[in-house]
């Protein structure tokens, strides 16, 4: 609802334009919609939680949702920094390293494989970008 | 039409186009085999390597990742129990029992000649069938091409999973993507926050890979630290006798027009048809009771079926621009991607992508008989790829893929952000198709909206005065109602 109503509320910063179809319009049809829609699954939800039992299911272990939890957010961590070094330090640098990391978060332990893995996929992806689609990878001074 | 056909196979036989065709047919295979990826990841992962072919070559190469991601997904229904695709769920019902029987060749190799027989068949239909509604489709004009939109759009409705309202709001959540940008009529910025980048709005491709790809690496990672482990399989015979595959053809042919029919009509999509087909086969069996315990026309049926959706599925796609499915959805970004525009116009200024979809099609057909046939036994193999070699590949693939399209770490960065919010909308039953939907019919509602305003002078009363709008407005209702009557 609060999407919506920022969407709505944005329209008015849209310049007024003579014609018959100013460029507001469709931006708070959809508002509208998502509005209406977003109000409409609140309800359902909280009528759903008044008519169902408070789950009695034991809780998990809070050391099983840190395990599950801290490996998304460091993927994503992983994923951001690889997008903000890229361009300094060049596609090899940057992506070896970050193949790396992804093989270790997704709990492969043996050394050999992390390394190939990093090894191969960099090299892989440079051979089908950089030397079949001639996409100019970020290079570092160096390589 | 022979003509264009006959031209099409002489573009696909080209040694150049087929390498593509067999690479997306192979690639279809393996991702809609793989359980934790479907055809329409497939295509995600295909999209940066589509921007560096032809328009053609590209349609084909499309069009032999989604025959071959269907077929793909029946593998591990009969080998592992867990189908795919959704479209392979009815597949385990008989495919799985026969494989714990020792029959797994066999029940692969009813699959395989099922799913080329349903594919060739429904290849045939589209090439008779759409040409025809692409001509009357050339007719519209901008308000019933609204109205068509709004009639795709409630497609949202069929591919929303569990919840309706839940989809809906992926759909509008899609519409407001495509909001941000320029104004398609006056060319004012919208909700760009003077941001450079937001002024042309988000490219498309970053925000397919993270809405499918990316955001399927984090449940997939989840996955992992939950502890789940595939069980293995071995693979003995292939073909199934003569005789008892004539006997099996008289289930695989209707079942083929089945999934055919069912393709055609926006959607509905693979996992109706194939359920429907195995009921239907079910209850014209002498012995319905061996069903659900290893019976080959359990197989049989539902393969058949499946594959017969993928030449319906087009019918609409091409000739209307709107999508039957998830994977012609997602097919439907692509091709805005590679700057094709489905639609009646498609027939006429490009015939020759059209005739290359037609053969394209009939050969991905017996590609995915011959690879069947000759590499059965390497499908165990494929299914046991560990998943911290595939996901972190595709995590790169995916970053790389969106940097290749213009050069910029800016798309990387949101593949990223796409990627963590479908990652966050799965988790909360918000199914991430609709996204797309809104995002790549939304603009063109929007266009068709203000031109035909603008050309009826302001009149909104235009939008429910053509017979074809109207049709269209009451399918969009029956579709509506049939979505909430399903649940």
């Amino acid at each position: 609802m609060a999407v919506s109503a920022v969407f709505f509320v944005g329209t008015w910063y849209f310049p007024h334009v003579g014609g018959h179809v100013s460029p507001r319009v469709f931006p708070r049809i959809i508002a509208g919609c998502m509005f209406f829609l977003a109000a409409l699954l609140t309800g359902r939800s909280i009528v759903e939680r008044l008519r169902t039992a408070p789950d009695k299911a034991p809780p998990s272990s809070l050391r099983k949702t840190i395990e599950r939890w801290w490996r998304i957010v460091a993927v994503a961590i992983v994923g951001f920094a690889y997008t903000q070094v890229l361009d300094s330090l060049g596609y090899v640098l940057a992506t070896a390293p970050f193949l790396a990391a992804m093989v270790l978060l997704f709990q492969e332990k043996r050394w050999y494989v992390v390394t190939a893995v990093s090894i191969l996929g960099t090299g892989l992806f440079y051979g089908v970008f950089r030397m079949v689609f001639k996409v100019p990878l970020p290079r570092f001074d160096l390589f | 039409m022979e003509a264009s056909v006959l031209q099409g196979f002489l573009f696909v036989l080209d040694p150049v186009h087929f390498l593509f065709l067999f690479i997306g047919v192979a690639g279809g295979i393996i991702v809609g085999a793989l359980p934790g990826l479907t055809g329409s990841v497939g295509i995600i992962l295909l999209l940066p390597f589509l921007f560096y072919v032809d328009p053609a070559t590209a349609m084909v190469m499309l069009c032999g990742e989604f025959c071959g991601a269907i077929y793909g997904g029946s593998i591990s229904a009969i080998l592992i129990s867990t189908p795919g695709t959704p479209s392979a769920a009815a597949t385990l019902l008989d495919g799985y029992p026969m494989s714990r029987q020792g029959k797994a060749g066999q029940a692969i190799g009813i699959a395989t000649i099922a799913s080329t027989t349903g594919g060739i068949i429904s290849t045939f239909c589209l090439i008779f069938i759409a040409p025809q509604l692409a001509h009357f489709a050339l007719k519209f004009g901008p308000d019933e091409y609204f109205a068509l939109m709004v009639f795709g759009l409630t497609i949202i409705g069929s591919v929303s999973g569990k919840s309706l309202v839940k989809g809906l709001i992926s759909g509008v959540f899609g519409l407001m993507i495509a909001l941000v940008g320029l104004d398609p009529m006056t060319g004012n910025p919208r909700y760009s926050f003077d941001i450079p980048n937001l002024m042309i709005g988000f490219n498309l491709l970053p925000v397919l890979i993270g809405l499918f790809a990316i955001s399927q690496v984090f449940v997939q990672i989840e996955e992992q630290a939950k502890g789940i482990r595939l069980p293995k399989q071995q693979i003995t015979s292939f073909f199934p006798g003569f005789r008892q595959l004539l006997k099996l053809m008289k289930v695989i042919i209707p079942a083929s027009f089945l999934g055919t029919a069912i393709g055609v009509i926006p959607g509905t999509g693979g996992a109706i048809a194939s359920f429907m087909a195995y009921g239907e086969a079910r209850r014209f069996s002498k012995d319905p009771d061996s069903f659900g315990k290893g019976n080959p026309a359990g197989v049989a049926a539902p393969e058949a079926a499946n594959n017969g959706t993928t030449g319906g599925a087009m019918v609409p796609l091409l000739t209307l621009g709107i999508p039957g499915d998830v994977i012609t959805a997602v097919m439907l970004g692509a091709l805005l991607l590679i700057g094709v525009q489905p639609g009646p116009l498609l027939f006429k200024e490009s015939p020759h992508i059209i005739s290359a979809v037609f053969a394209g099609l009939l050969v991905a057909n017996v590609l995915i008989l011959v690879l069947g046939a000759f590499s059965v036994r390497l499908f165990p193999l494929v299914l046991r790829i560990p998943p911290a070699v595939l996901f972190p590949i595709i995590l790169g693939l995916c970053f790389i893929g969106s940097f290749s399209l213009a050069n910029s770490t800016w798309n990387m960065m949101i593949a990223l952000i796409f990627g963590i919010i479908g990652y966050i909308m799965r988790k909360n039953g918000f199914p991430p198709a609709p996204v797309i939907l809104g995002v790549i019919l939304g603009p063109i509602a929007e266009d068709n909206l203000g031109r035909a305003i603008m050309s009826a002078y302001g009149d909104w009363t235009c939008l429910i005065q053509s017979p074809i709008s109207l049709f269209f407005y009451a399918i969009a209702m029956i579709s509506i109602v049939y979505s909430l009557k399903r649940r």
